[in-house]
């Protein structure tokens, strides 16, 4: 290894952990628990759904179509989750209930992602 | 004699490429991390690149994808536009580093390719499910391919004496 292979794994390790500084603070900024949320579903990209949470009912299962087959999404006062899916890994299922703004489920091969945000925006503009 | 040689090592690249992609496909991951694998098939890569340049290094990387696909029923899905995406990119930054910058060794050139590998799969699955959430996982990934990147370059590095024999 030459002097500037290990600036390179110095800068790359760097570089993720200003990302994960980043992610924490800014990117997905946690925003307060108790504030009101809601769950967005997008299927291929395209938001299908938004739902405010808690929902009146306490337990809900949703359906939705995504790109290979119908997948299972329960909702249980404040959390969310994926609870069945087709597709093959099962990663989506196994990262269980979110319930925080900035949260999210993402399923690569079915093409679903479910985000909660907060209902109340932490800013009213962001200009660059 | 070149040209044949040329030919001949450029389909054991490619066929060695296919191999391993697809025997990595099959290992299961021990890690917690979805995704993150050693990147074997980047060795034949960097091999190409090293040895005939740009065009061939290019030309083993996306055969070495398709075929790869072909073999473990993945084409035209997901993953095999992640496959491309990424072995696209880390394929490409590892070109532009090994004629731009010459202080980098084959280690250092493994290891860019194992870090752009990964940011352009993350590209193109923040595209195709349009959540810029995806990037939350970025830093792991990253740190993961300094290990990856770092045990294909030094495979490379070993393989290269041998080839380079006439």
């Amino acid at each position: 290894m030459k002097k500037a292979d290990w600036f390179l794994v110095i800068s790359i390790a760097l570089l993720a952990l200003i990302f994960t500084a980043f992610n924490k603070h800014v990117f997905f900024r946690a925003g307060d628990v108790t504030q009101e949320t809601k769950a967005v579903i997008k299927v291929q990209g395209e938001k299908i759904k938004e739902m405010s949470l808690p929902l009146k009912e306490k337990h809900y299962k949703l359906e939705v179509q995504g790109k290979e087959g119908i997948a299972v999404i329960e909702f249980q006062d404040k959390q969310v989750r994926m609870y069945e899916s087709p597709c093959a890994e099962q990663i989506c299922v196994q990262r269980s209930w979110i319930s925080s703004p900035g949260e999210s489920i993402i399923c690569v091969p079915n093409e679903i992602v479910v985000e909660i945000e907060s209902a109340k925006q932490p800013y009213d503009a962001v200009t660059y | 004699m070149y040209k044949t040689r040329k030919l001949i090592e450029i389909a054991m690249f490619v066929t060695l490429g296919t191999v391993l992609h697809v025997m990595e496909a099959t290992v299961p991951n021990p890690l917690p991390l979805p995704g993150a694998k050693l990147g074997l098939a980047n060795i034949v890569t960097l091999l190409a690149l090293i040895r005939y340049g740009f065009k061939t290094s290019i030309a083993v990387a996306l055969m070495r994808v398709l075929f790869g696909s072909l073999l473990s029923g993945t084409f035209l899905s997901p993953s095999f536009m992640l496959s491309l995406s990424g072995a696209f990119v880390s394929t490409g930054i590892m070109n532009i580093l090994y004629y731009f910058v010459p202080a980098f060794s084959v280690i250092g050139i493994s290891i860019i390719g194992a870090a752009a590998h990964n940011m352009g799969q993350l590209m193109a699955a923040s595209l195709l499910v349009q959540t810029k959430g995806i990037f939350y996982y970025l830093p792991f990934l990253l740190i993961f391919s300094l290990p990856a990147g770092f045990s294909t370059g030094l495979i490379t590095k070993l393989l290269l004496p041998y080839l380079q024999r006439e």
